[in-house]
């Protein structure tokens, strides 16, 4: 059949295509092709990369601040000046906060990345992975002074004695809440026992809370805040699980009442956007977020922003006593080729936060408070007439790292991250178990995690 | 240059040689899969029996301790759990779709490709994609579905609710003896992605709606490729409706609806996007797959031991699946 193919072929009689013709016909075609690119190259040259002329490159990657002019200020003034006086193309990627831990672990995997990662939360499960920051940690220190409770506990492992992090921020959580209707109702939400008073003429007012009990990161939050303030803790100052206890009882009750009386069944489906969404489109009365609500209400609903008032957390039975918002914490991998840039970078920056403080609308507090050092009057003098002095009472008084009273651990980290702790609020409130149930049933969960990571000679 | 034809003969003619020419074209194919799919399903096993954690592809030899945690994890067998239900119910929903879309759709009518076109559709579409559209269709604040079901949907002020009738037929329901449904509270409407319940019908909906369109494609494939004389017969035998389609159209159609069946409990049973993006597990962790929990475990929690254990709890199940289905499908096909 071959034979015949060829004798056809040569004879010029061939009428259909065959296999051998194909595969050379498409090879010629693709020979063609690619010659027909070459004098293109030829007369352009040899791509060349756009940011040759700096001798260095270096790439972090954070999330997309919430205050976005936050980014605009960092990606287009800071780190091009910077850049520019240490020779160093600064590359910024930004992505959604919800992504962070997966990329983060997905950078490990492949061993290459970004030199320098922004997290939101400390990441003491990623200590293996990263260089000791103490060198930063000790020059920045000797610039701005001691370094915040908030940032040593949430990044240094005292087992291990390492930095696991750079504490760069940690942004204060308050209360944001609607002047006319909780007028209306006669209650300033000052303890958790208002706002479960509060609640359903609230509600009936068609005006629920809003405390999320879902899988994301406000959630988490706001639940171990309030469990704070009932005395209740994930573990003890010895990293050891205290979650079972008459305090997280009396909190998933407190909860479970709040829920009931003056919450609908949205806070189950929460996401990060939820708190400023609900509240910015007039429907909730109360929400638990960073000022990023305020901010936004001030650019597009300047009333609602006049109607709002920002406060420290409730006060429980026990304390007043909340957490950060989010902790931003960089870490610099092991893998990283630019450790000394990098570290540079950080620490001038940190050496210089009023930069970052004025652009993310005080959103971000310095984890070395003496990085800014007036910065109370900085609050004072914002237009709003005095509205974000209360930040700095938050900042100082009543907020602590994840984990308190331990400091942050592997193991805080992963009962964080697989959101055991929404878990067990939404349980109650949904009536799935007794509060009593949820926190021996928790507590049982929380127990291999703390044994594991042990194990592993991390706390 | 004489000489050098032979030689170009004798290339030619292996390229035509079946021995050399079926290998040549496999290869690739093979390499692929077990440089893509091989090595990676070994690697997971090895790591299974480790206590290797993020960033480390060692880890000290613990045999089967990370399967044995896992098992012991409410969290797990609350996601084994609703791995099953979630591919049991949503190919149900898509064979009996695909079969009345399938043969609605193989008969001639105008406009016929169009529909076929836009059944293709969400098949088409990337997952992500889609599956954000759905997250805002179901949105806690914002859902177009309970705007819809609690708004006045007359204009000009009729006061025509549509939870109203829903109340009505749900009130219905709730006199069964064995169903409990509630109502619809305008001031608190259905969290479609915030109650379990719900939560796991609209992961169910959504993933069907994805597949559908492609065990559509393969039932009309099987459908148009019984013989015409198949159905006249069965006609001249007065074989007519149902009873054409239990003795005759059913039979024929088995074995490429079990491949499509297959496919559907392969790509749904692995699937974590459409759970991922519309509730991430929640709410309280109660709609995880094995797929998610393996990755919030393995990747996000960093203890890739114990995730690669969780998610090779799907390996044996599936193996056993296929084989069956297989088997299913050649007995029938030989029958």
């Amino acid at each position: 059949m071959a034979e015949n193919d060829d004798e056809l072929e040569e004879l010029g009689i061939s009428t259909s295509l065959t296999r051998r013709q194909l595969v050379r016909r498409g090879l010629g075609g693709f020979l063609v092709a690619y010659a027909g690119a070459l004098p293109k190259v030829a007369a352009a040259g040899v791509p060349k990369y756009v940011h040759k002329h700096y001798k260095n490159t270096l790439k972090i990657i954070q999330w997309s601040h919430f205050v976005p002019a936050y980014d605009v200020w960092f990606d287009k003034t800071y780190t091009k000046n910077w850049g520019a006086k240490h020779d160093t193309d600064v590359q910024v990627d930004h992505i959604a906060l919800a992504q962070l831990p997966a990329r983060a672990q997905a950078e490990v995997a492949a061993q290459s990345g970004h030199d320098i990662f922004g997290h939101l939360s400390p990441q003491a499960g990623l200590e293996d992975q990263v260089i000791n920051h103490k060198e930063i940690i000790q020059e920045v220190t000797r610039k701005v002074g001691k370094v915040s409770q908030v940032g040593f506990k949430s990044c240094y492992n005292p087992k291990t004695r390492k930095w696991h992090g750079f504490p760069e921020n940690y942004v204060p959580d308050p209360i944001h809440f609607r002047k006319d209707l909780w007028n209306q109702v006669g209650i300033k939400p000052s303890t958790w026992d208002d706002v479960r008073r509060a609640a359903p003429k609230l509600k009936a007012l068609g005006h629920p809370v809003g405390l999320g009990m879902s899988n994301e990161l406000d959630s988490n939050m706001l639940l171990i805040a309030l469990m704070q303030c009932f005395g209740a803790f994930i573990q003890n100052a010895q990293a050891r699980p205290a979650i079972n206890s008459k305090h997280t009882i009396e909190a998933l009750k407190m909860m479970r009442d709040i829920y009931k009386r003056g919450m609908t069944n949205e806070v189950f489906a929460w996401t990060a956007a939820s708190n400023n969404q609900g509240y910015l489109s007039g429907r909730l009365s109360l929400a638990v977020n960073a000022i990023s609500i305020i901010r936004s209400a001030e650019d597009a609903n300047p009333a609602l922003a006049q109607n709002t008032s920002v406060a420290p957390i409730p006060r429980g039975p026990v304390q007043r006593l909340g957490l950060e918002h989010v902790m931003g914490v960089y870490t610099i991998w092991k893998f990283s080729k630019q450790k000394t840039l990098a570290k540079r970078f950080i620490a001038d920056l940190e050496m210089n936060y009023q930069g970052a403080f004025k652009n993310s609308k005080f959103y971000n507090f310095p984890a070395f408070r003496g990085a800014v050092h007036d910065y109370a009057r900085q609050l004072a003098a914002d237009p709003h007439k005095g509205k974000y002095n209360v930040l700095d009472l938050i900042a100082r008084k009543y907020t602590v790292n994840l984990g308190y009273p331990g400091f942050s651990n592997a193991a805080v980290d992963e009962i964080f991250n697989t959101w055991l702790v929404p878990q067990m609020f939404a349980q109650v409130a949904q009536g799935k178990m007794t509060p009593a149930d949820a926190a021996s049933a928790a507590l049982h969960e929380f127990k291999p995690i703390f044994a594991k990571w042990r194990g592993r000679g991390k706390i | 240059m004489a000489e050098a034809r032979p030689q170009t003969r004798r290339f030619r003619d292996l390229l035509e040689d079946r021995r050399f020419l079926a290998p040549a074209l496999i290869t690739p194919a093979a390499l692929f899969i077990v440089l893509l799919v091989g090595a990676p399903l070994v690697l997971a096993v090895y790591l299974s029996m480790t206590d290797a954690t993020a960033g480390q592809l060692t880890g000290k030899f613990i045999w089967f301790h990370n399967f044995t945690e896992a098992w012991h994890n409410d969290n797990f067998r609350r996601a084994l759990r609703n791995t099953i239900v979630f591919t049991l119910a949503s190919q149900a929903i898509v064979l009996v779709g695909a079969g009345i879309l399938a043969h609605a759709l193989v008969r001639p009518f105008r406009g016929r490709w169009f529909l076929r076109l836009l059944i293709l559709l969400p098949w088409a579409a990337p997952v992500a994609v889609s599956t954000i559209g759905f997250l805002w269709i179901f949105d806690s604040q914002f859902s177009v579905v309970n705007w819809t079901l609690v708004h006045d949907l007359m204009p000009g002020g009729g006061h025509f609710y549509l939870y109203r009738p829903v109340n009505w037929v749900l009130g219905g329901i709730d006199h069964l003896p064995w169903v409990h449904v509630g109502k619809i509270d305008r001031l608190n409407p259905p969290q479609w992605l915030g109650q379990p319940t719900l939560a796991m019908l609209a992961i169910i909906f959504v993933q069907a709606w994805r597949i559908l369109p492609f065990a559509t494609v393969i039932f009309i494939a099987g459908l148009s490729s019984i013989p015409t004389e198949v159905h006249d017969a069965a006609k001249v035998d007065g074989a007519t409706g149902l009873r054409k389609f239990w003795h005759v159209t059913l039979p024929l159609q088995l074995p490429i609806a079990t491949v499509a069946l297959l496919f559907g409990i392969v790509f749904t049973a692995t699937d974590m996007t459409v759970v991922y993006i519309l509730t991430s597990g929640g709410p309280f962790n109660s709609t995880h797959m094995l797929t998610t929990w393996a990755y919030q475990t393995g990747v996000v929690s960093s203890n890739l031991g114990e995730g690669a254990a969780i998610s090779l709890y799907l390996l044996p199940v599936l193996l056993v699946v296929s084989v069956l289905m297989l088997l299913f499908a050649r007995r029938v096909e030989v029958s």
